[in-house]
């Protein structure tokens, strides 16, 4: 059940309280950044698609009818927006994007910065869903209650999701893992 | 059991190093390890994957001041109050708008249809509906209206309809039922002036609500508001107080339920303090910390103790200036991070060290400043502060009364001088004078003043001496009752007597022996009647007056009578004025 001040702030923030919307901005951009990162793997792309997603939900905030779906609708709208942003670089495929950044970074190809690309090509590969799992539980240290809350799963779901996502980042990464000792 | 563990060892191994496993599935998923080489080289592994993947998010995590940045985009973008238009625009939006303004185009072009038919509108069955739902909401914003005359019984569907509307939808209809076909310029203003005033009905739990109205469930609920149970998304930060006045019996023991109270819900005591009165009360305040969410419970438990006198409950939202101050924070370490970079690259110049060295000193001293004021916060709004006010009951009881007494008395004496040297041979350790005083006036009359203050147990033997002195003239007694330490009046306060005042005047005794002596002398009868009317009032007079005899009364009691009563025959004022 939703603490009953949060839930008068979403109201507010619906009935077109400003203060209330951007005390919700203040409260919870970086769980839509998570998100927004976890479509993208790439800051600043997800930083643009908050900001606009952000934009858009004041616009049309009141579409929301019930007050406790307002985060999840929040969680929908950077979602969609991060997805129509990488719809738009979709020319240029993931991998070789990464390998441009790494070389036009000309830094002297360590053990380090070579793993550094592996961990994201690895990322690259997962599923949307469990890349923003992951995010929301690496940026934001969230519990797994509040992971599956923020992204609309079912009670105990995200153990599977994150099961499954560690365990395939770690076959690709086996030989890197083994040589860290 | 094992076996379940092997097969579900990718979920534990992630919870694990995830720190989501409870205690149980832990000690099992550990037993699991210590048989299973395969399960130990991948738990292994993961926890290095683990490291790797927080490397990563590390790197990519965004800066202190990114929900500055989202702000300030936002607001960028999206300005501030929009026009007229904008607002209609926005109100139309809402599903309760939509439905009261067809409801209200409806019922203007009825309305229309009347005036140009001339039809009476109380015997069509729809327009009552449509009045009954109108009515209704112009009840909830408490408006005078011409259409209250029409109120018919609201039927079900649209009393439904109503609710559903909301609480946009008496604007519009309001709006639309002060002014029946006004202009629609006219009609989207006042729709604007009552949205614009919904804001400060929100904000005013106190003010009037109908109890059916949305508003009234939106107070009550701001007012049970807690913080804690919320989620980690919206962690608001809430400084919960109260102040509480309490009278009680006995002050100790509403302090020791007061200590378990406060611990059942895990909180502490944190300041007490107590005065005792003259009277023995005991009065003082205890500061209680509890946990905000118990804090309504604890306070329900307090009203037990005693009797309520007055209690406050206040609620201060930090949220904004708490993040604030940690988006100035973390801006505060980046920079520190890059001073202290700056220092590493070790530069020739040393004044440029020496500046990076003070600002980096700078800066540091921020960091803490505002780590400083995020704990103190953070204390606030962990715990809630509880200001009790305790009082005994009768605390303003009077400890004791105080009676002072102070007597007057004239005393005639023969001998002024020798009475007043007797009055002071009365002095002693209980009988202390304070004043004496001996005149002698032009014509060598003695009088005498003193002043004495006595002990009140030796008071009635000392005055009933200094009576025995002389011959009493007058004598007065004044008690005055002084409560100490308090007001009104307790059976239990004992009453003391303070010293006596005694004020003495003493005069000589000769004067009035002269109007003893007066004697009647014989005239015609007529006179002899006025005579004996003027003596006695002469006589009264005399023994009246506490002045000592003046020039004119000793004229008269020497004066022949016949002349006294033919003044007081031919002036009979003048006679009384002469004595006087």
């Amino acid at each position: 059940m939703m603490d009953p001040g949060e839930r008068e702030q979403y109201k507010a923030a619906i009935h077109g309280d400003r203060d209330a919307f951007e005390m919700i901005i203040r409260t919870h951009s970086r769980a839509l950044f998570a998100i927004a990162y976890g479509v993208l793997q790439n800051r600043e792309e997800a930083e643009d698609a908050v900001q606009d997603a952000l934009v858009k939900a004041w616009k049309s905030r009141w579409r929301v009818r019930d007050p406790e779906k307002f985060p999840a609708w929040l969680a929908t709208i950077a979602r969609y927006r991060a997805r129509d942003l990488l719809r738009k670089r979709r020319t240029v495929p993931l991998d070789e994007q990464l390998l441009e950044t790494s070389a036009a970074e000309e830094r002297p190809s360590t053990d380090d910065s070579e793993r550094e690309a592996d961990v994201k090509t690895a990322l690259a590969t997962l599923p949307e869903l469990h890349r923003s799992a992951l995010a929301l539980r690496y940026f934001e240290e969230m519990d797994y209650a509040m992971i599956e809350k923020t992204l609309g799963l079912s009670n105990g779901a995200l153990r599977g999701i994150l099961g499954r996502a560690l365990a395939s980042m770690r076959k690709r990464l086996k030989p890197a893992l083994a040589t860290m000792g | 059991m094992d076996t379940k563990i092997h097969q579900q060892i990718d979920e534990l191994l992630a919870a694990e190093v995830h720190d989501q496993l409870s205690s149980s599935e832990q000690s099992a998923l550990h037993a699991h390890l210590v048989d299973c080489a395969e399960c130990r080289q991948l738990h292994k592994e993961q926890k290095n994957m683990n490291k790797l993947l927080q490397e990563n998010y590390e790197r990519e995590n965004v800066d202190g001041t990114f929900e500055q940045r989202m702000l300030s985009g936002f607001r960028s973008r999206v300005p501030g109050r929009t026009g007229l238009g904008g607002l209609l625009a926005n109100l139309m939006r809402l599903r309760g708008v939509q439905i009261s303004a067809a409801a209200a185009l409806l019922l203007a072009l009825v309305q229309m249809g009347h005036m140009l038919t001339g039809e009476d509108p109380s015997r069509t069955r729809v327009i009552e509906h449509l009045h009954a739902v109108g009515s209704k909401n112009v009840d909830r914003l408490a408006e005078p209206s011409p259409v209250t005359e029409w109120r018919g019984s609201v039927s079900g569907t649209f009393a439904q309809q109503s609710n559903i509307a909301g609480s946009e939808s008496p604007t519009v209809m309001a709006a639309l039922k002060s002014a029946p076909g006004a202009a629609p310029e006219e009609l989207s203003k006042s729709a604007r002036l009552q949205s614009a005033g919904r804001p400060e009905q929100r904000q005013a739990p106190a003010q009037p609500v109908p109890p059916n109205d949305a508003k009234t469930e939106v107070s009550a609920d701001m007012a049970e508001s807690a913080p804690g149970s919320g989620s980690a998304l919206a962690n608001r930060k809430l400084v919960r107080n109260a102040q509480v006045d309490l009278e009680v019996i006995n002050f100790d023991d509403a302090l020791q339920k007061i200590t378990a109270f406060s611990r059942e819900d895990g909180g502490y005591i944190a300041t007490t303090s107590s005065e005792k009165q003259q009277n023995g009360k005991l009065r003082g305040e205890i500061v209680v910390k509890v946990l905000p969410d118990s804090l309504d419970r604890f306070l329900g438990k307090l009203r037990g103790l005693g009797e309520l006198k007055n209690q406050s409950i206040s609620t201060e939202d930090v949220t904004k200036t708490y993040f604030d101050t940690d988006s100035r924070l973390k801006n505060a370490r980046v920079m520190e991070q890059r001073l202290i970079e700056i220092l590493k690259k070790k530069s020739e110049d040393v004044n440029d060290l020496l500046q990076v060295e003070k600002e980096l000193g700078r800066v540091r001293e921020e960091i803490e400043r505002m780590q400083g004021e995020l704990k103190f916060m953070d204390a606030q709004v962990q715990f809630a502060t509880v200001t009790i006010s305790l009082a005994e009951k009768e605390m303003n009881v009077p400890a004791a009364f105080l009676l002072k007494e102070q007597a007057q008395l004239s005393l005639y004496a023969p001998d002024v001088e020798k009475v007043y040297n007797e009055i002071k041979g009365v002095a002693s350790p209980k009988v202390q004078i304070t004043t004496a005083q001996l005149d002698r006036d032009n014509s060598g009359r003695v009088s005498a003043r003193l002043s004495m203050l006595i002990a009140p147990e030796e008071s009635d033997a000392t005055i009933a001496r200094v009576k025995g002195m002389g011959r009493v003239e007058n004598f007065q007694v004044h008690t005055e009752r002084v409560a100490q330490g308090g007001e009104g009046m307790s059976e239990q306060a004992r009453t003391e007597r303070d010293k006596v005042q005694l004020n003495i005047t003493l005069s000589r005794e000769e004067q009035e022996q002269a109007l003893q002596q007066t004697s009647l002398p014989f005239g015609p009868a007529r006179w002899r009647r006025k005579r004996k009317s003027c003596a006695v009032s002469l006589k009264n007079r005399m023994a009246g007056s506490a002045a000592p005899p003046s020039v004119g009364i000793r004229m008269d009691a020497n004066m022949p009578m016949f002349l006294c009563a033919f003044r007081s025959r031919t002036t009979p004022r003048l006679c009384n004025r002469s004595i006087r």
